[in-house]
């Protein structure tokens, strides 16, 4: 799989994962598969737990 | 009548009814109906489910119902052939291989004869809101396309068809990540020439139509005439609405969007919960703008739960088909079965069982099924005697007959899948084989046995109690 990196959308403060070539650096948006929002990785907060719809609070 | 999805229930409630349930309760396609599907898998349960009432995404009641884990069985997809549901191991691949040579050519219906065309959207109301799409896992988000997508080679007019994941971004357009096969090669081409691709976008036909996508074929071939075979009659086709004969459509599909892959457009698509079990991320993929959608009166929108059985199953019995036919036509004659575990996703592990006649044999068997599946990694190749449907033999072959010095090779630097989330790079990854066959030089130890005669005189049923019988499904 393609190298990737975690994010956190400013908007909404959801964790998601993005393609490292296709976002990192490029002077590309990303979309927040949470809240739609569109950012550049400039502009990603700090990645946290149980952020966003709770990605890490996945019921198995 | 034509085989489509409503042949294929039929045929479910009468060979195996245990493997279809139904839901009255209106359900919502963001995540609603995946947690049902998750809840039953987590009791080892994977029927087909038919949601009767679902929501569409704008949060209303639907006139459409919502189907999943279709192929989420063998035995689902041995029926889907006219097997009968116990005949879903080697019978299932050697029939799905003769099937898939098999080829018949597709015929054309009119508009009027489509079931289809029952009810057409076009322009303005054109929405893709108002569909039960499922949002399947935590990290999707949003609901997505997950069926089979059919395009025309812009240059030969050959049918192509294969699973993608497609985001719903607005009324009208989607995203689509594809990895680098036929249907990449397809756009590319055309997007150098700064055309749009045509595609059709197809939620619920007869499980044929998502084998023939999972199928081993060459660029070449039609995969229309490969789902035909699969079919074993004609697929019906009709001309599209937005693109009339230029892109043909399944006639007894219960839903076709038709859409085109725009030139020189890419946008954040993703994350999704991919075939693997884990989360692919956000890639730069391209663009759909939807162009049509197309219906019957009473339509089941059926959606794939991706990264589950559903979707590995479906994924695998091609694989095997199509595996098995090459190690047999250029390596191995003598290769006896071959299978696609679960364990492995249906993708990336396979195991194929030998009659060695010569040494070095086993390891022919392994390096011919890598060049048609980009994303095999790891071929275990066992003897005759053991059975690859059943894991537990074949890992017990590797721990007795394979001293790790000299039954293991590594191929580096070889095209591997792209999702595969232990790849570092993108297509650059490494292939395991296991010889867990017996050497050919040298005596070997031989395999445990009762006395024959003994097993054939001492029967359980004459020797246990009817409580006891029943506690071991006697």
């Amino acid at each position: 799989m393609v190298d990737m990196f975690w994010v956190g959308c400013p908007k909404c403060r959801g964790t998601f994962c993005a393609a490292t070539r296709d976002f990192k650096g490029q002077d590309r948006e990303m979309i927040c598969p949470f809240c739609s929002h569109a950012f550049k990785d400039t502009e990603g907060v700090e990645p946290q737990e149980g952020t966003g719809a709770g990605w890490l609070k996945t019921a198995k | 009548m034509a085989k489509d999805l409503r042949h294929f229930i039929k045929a479910l409630q009468e060979k195996a009814p245990e493997e279809l349930i139904t839901v009255e309760k209106e359900i919502d396609p963001r995540f609603e109906a995946s947690a049902v599907l998750q809840h039953l898998e987590n009791r080892d349960a994977f029927p087909a489910v038919l949601f009767n009432k679902s929501k569409n995404l704008r949060g209303e009641s639907s006139p459409f119902r919502l189907m999943s884990n279709l192929h989420a069985t063998r035995q689902k997809c041995a029926i889907a052939l006219d097997l009968e549901k116990h005949e879903w191991r080697s019978e299932l691949v050697e029939e799905y291989s003769r099937r898939q040579r098999n080829r018949i050519k597709p015929i054309i219906v009119s508009r009027e004869e489509a079931p289809v065309k029952q009810v057409i959207r076009t322009g303005k109301d054109i929405d893709l809101f108002e569909l039960p799409a499922m949002a399947i896992h935590a990290m999707d988000g949003q609901a997505y396309l997950n069926d089979v997508v059919i395009a025309a080679d812009p240059d030969t007019g050959v049918y192509n068809s294969s699973h993608h994941r497609m985001k719903i971004k607005s009324k009208t357009r989607t995203g689509l990540y594809a990895s680098p096969r036929h249907l990449w090669s397809y756009f590319r081409r055309a997007e150098e020439r700064g055309e749009p691709l045509p595609i059709a976008m197809v939620h619920g036909h007869h499980p044929a139509i998502h084998l023939a996508a999972e199928s081993i074929v060459p660029i070449e071939d039609d995969e229309y005439e490969v789902t035909s075979g699969l079919l074993n009659e004609p697929i019906r086709l009709v001309p599209s609405e937005a693109f009339g004969d230029r892109l043909m459509v399944p006639a007894d599909a219960e839903v076709v969007i038709e859409a085109e892959i725009l030139p020189n457009v890419r946008e954040a698509e993703g994350p999704y919960g991919e075939f693997t079990g884990y989360y692919g991320p956000s890639r730069y993929a391209w663009v759909c703008e939807v162009k049509a959608i197309t219906y019957r009166k009473d339509p089941i929108w059926v959606q794939m739960f991706v990264g589950h059985a559903d979707c590995s199953i479906v994924g695998g019995i091609g694989k095997e088909a199509g595996t098995l036919d090459i190690i047999k036509a250029t390596a191995v004659p003598t290769v006896k079965a071959i299978h696609f575990p679960i364990s492995g996703c249906c993708r990336f592990i396979s195991y194929i069982s030998i009659a060695q006649k010569a040494e070095g044999e086993a390891r022919v068997a392994a390096l011919a099924s890598f060049p048609p599946f980009d994303e095999l990694k790891i071929v275990v190749v066992v003897d005759e005697d053991i059975d690859v449907f059943n894991e537990r033999q074949v890992l017990w072959a590797v721990a007795t007959r394979v001293q790790p010095d000299d039954g293991l090779d590594i191929i580096r630097h070889v095209r591997g899948g792209t999702l595969d989330p232990s790849q570092v790079r993108l297509t650059d990854g490494s292939k395991l084989i296991i010889d867990a066959t017996k050497p050919q030089d040298r005596p070997f130890a031989k395999t445990l046995d009762i006395p024959a005669d003994v097993m054939g005189r001492i029967r359980l049923e004459d020797l246990l109690s009817p409580a006891d019988r029943a506690r071991i499904g006697i």
